[in-house]
């Protein structure tokens, strides 16, 4: 196993190319450390990951699902210390024959801590996605706060989502909500922007890129954003996207 | 300019325009008025191409072209604009990268480059300002939390920048209050020439007032069942539909 320890009062940065084959990774964040982690899975692997988030620390995490196999993410963040935070974004764009599985929990061990997940899928072709979230709150975790939000695009008819938020809650003073849709793109949108000139193929991109955007807000440095926007787009047009074909050079 | 011929269209099978027949030329104003579904949004959203909408018998031909066999976009590239009776919100697509993909869409079309960044950011400036449309509202997406008057505001000045030829207007009007209607004509007004046309959808005579169209035209039941100049459609704001569609009957 990988473990990776963020120090007391540390901040760090970092965009992680994950490569096949399987991890199995812990992080740790200690008192009042932050970490922002950007990370591209351009090719499928197993990959099991547990965080640790101690007293005052906050993790955001943005994971983009670009792959062509099948792939699936065992992830457990455990709110250890009081006022901890976490944010999960997530974005997979399938296409071809593409599996991926996700299995995110979040458990509120400690008061006052937050969690929120943003998850988006937009699936083409016969691809598959599975989202599965839980939160769970410990017995003790007064004051905690979570949401959860699954949303999932279907651009054709052979792709197949699902979508499982779940919330299992022990404390009672909680605010905790989750909430899941499935859709195709929106034929009055694709009309409109048809309409004013835009060809079919361009609106279809425009609205799926529109789709998760959301999630892409999330990276707060701008180089990192652009990048991950600009892998998105070559990834709706068809076109292979990985790092090494990028014309952004970010630090890996 | 425009040339519709014993035009018949459904809607999930049910009938709703039974043959109307229309010309419209060089620089008209066409108004078109007509009892609630009597088939005025029908005949806008088959103009422009709505794959909802279709078409069991008659032609339409654009400037000499048939227009029933080009899609959407291409109609859009030949110069056909309509302002939505309802917009859509398109949350995500600012107006910003939706006007750019619209208009150098067009300019491929026409055999020309894209429009450099500044010229273009200059254009959305001047439109904007011309239609009273804040500047806040470029970076936001696509009618993303526009009131009703933004909407219609919106439109004329998306209108505005991609300089259509024949403009169509469902019901810009409604939701408007008095100095928004007054903003959205006289842009439309500053935006004509002698080569550019329109059907205007309304049922309100301020819009007459501000338009002044050359013909006016009441729709019934799915056809043109009566057409004059501005007095009709001042007699119809007056006496109502029913003393024409009684007559036609």
């Amino acid at each position: 196993m990988d473990r990776y320890e963020i120090p007391s009062h540390g901040q760090l940065t970092r965009f992680v190319q994950l490569q096949g084959g399987s991890d199995d990774i812990a992080l740790s964040l200690q008192p009042y450390s932050q970490l922002n982690l950007y990370c591209v899975e351009a090719e499928a692997g197993q990959r099991q990951v547990q965080v640790d988030l101690a007293e005052g620390s906050r993790l955001c995490l943005v994971l983009l699902t670009l792959h062509e196999g099948r792939s699936r993410l065992r992830m457990h963040v455990s709110l250890r210390g009081c006022g901890a935070e976490v944010s999960l974004g997530g974005a997979v764009v399938g296409c071809g024959e593409m599996v991926a599985e996700q299995d995110l929990t979040v458990e509120h061990c400690a008061e006052g801590c937050r969690s929120e997940m943003l998850f988006k899928q937009v699936l083409g072709d016969r691809s598959r996605g599975y989202l599965s979230g839980r939160v769970l709150v410990d017995e003790g975790a007064q004051q905690s706060e979570s949401e959860q939000t699954f949303a999932s695009l279907l651009t054709s008819g052979e792709a197949r989502a699902q979508a499982l938020p779940q919330l299992e809650i022990y404390a009672d003073d909680v605010k905790c909500n989750h909430g899941a849709t499935v859709g195709k793109l929106d034929d009055d949108a694709l009309f409109y922007m048809r309409q004013r000139g835009i060809p079919e193929p361009e609106a279809c991109l425009l609205l799926q890129h529109a789709f998760v955007e959301d999630v892409l807000l999330r990276i707060q440095d701008e180089g990192h954003r652009a990048h991950f926007a600009a892998l998105v787009e070559q990834r709706f047009r068809g076109q292979q996207s990985r790092c090494s074909v990028c014309q952004h050079s970010c630090k890996a | 300019m425009l040339e519709i011929k014993n035009l018949h269209a459904a809607v999930e099978g049910k009938a709703i325009l039974r043959g109307v027949n229309l010309r419209i030329g060089d620089g008209e104003v066409h108004v078109l008025m007509g009892p609630n579904g009597s088939g005025k949004s029908t005949l806008s959203h088959v103009l422009v191409g709505n794959p909802r909408y279709e078409v069991t018998e008659g032609s339409i031909t654009f400037n000499g072209k048939d227009l029933l066999a080009l899609p959407p976009e291409d109609r859009a590239h030949e110069g056909l604009f309509m302002s939505f009776q309802t917009p859509v919100e398109i949350p995500g697509v600012s107006m910003t990268n939706f006007l750019r993909a619209a208009l150098n869409a067009k300019r491929k079309y026409q055999g020309l480059e894209p429009l450099p960044a500044q010229e273009f950011l200059r254009l959305l400036r001047e439109k904007r300002q011309l239609v009273g449309l804040d500047a806040r509202f470029m970076n936001r997406g696509v009618n993303e939390g526009f009131s009703g008057g933004e909407k219609k505001r919106g439109e004329i000045f998306q209108m505005a920048v991609l300089e259509p030829t024949f403009s169509i207007l469902d019901e810009t009007d409604s939701g408007l209050d008095v100095d928004a209607l007054r903003t959205v004509a006289e842009g439309f007004q500053s935006l004509r020439t002698a080569k550019t046309s329109a059907l205007v959808i309304t049922h309100y005579q301020r819009m007459l007032d501000y338009m002044r169209p050359d013909f006016v035209h009441v729709l019934s039941e799915g056809r043109i069942v009566r057409s004059g100049d501005l007095q009709l459609g001042y007699d119809i704001e007056e006496k109502g539909f029913e003393w024409i569609v009684g007559q036609s009957e």
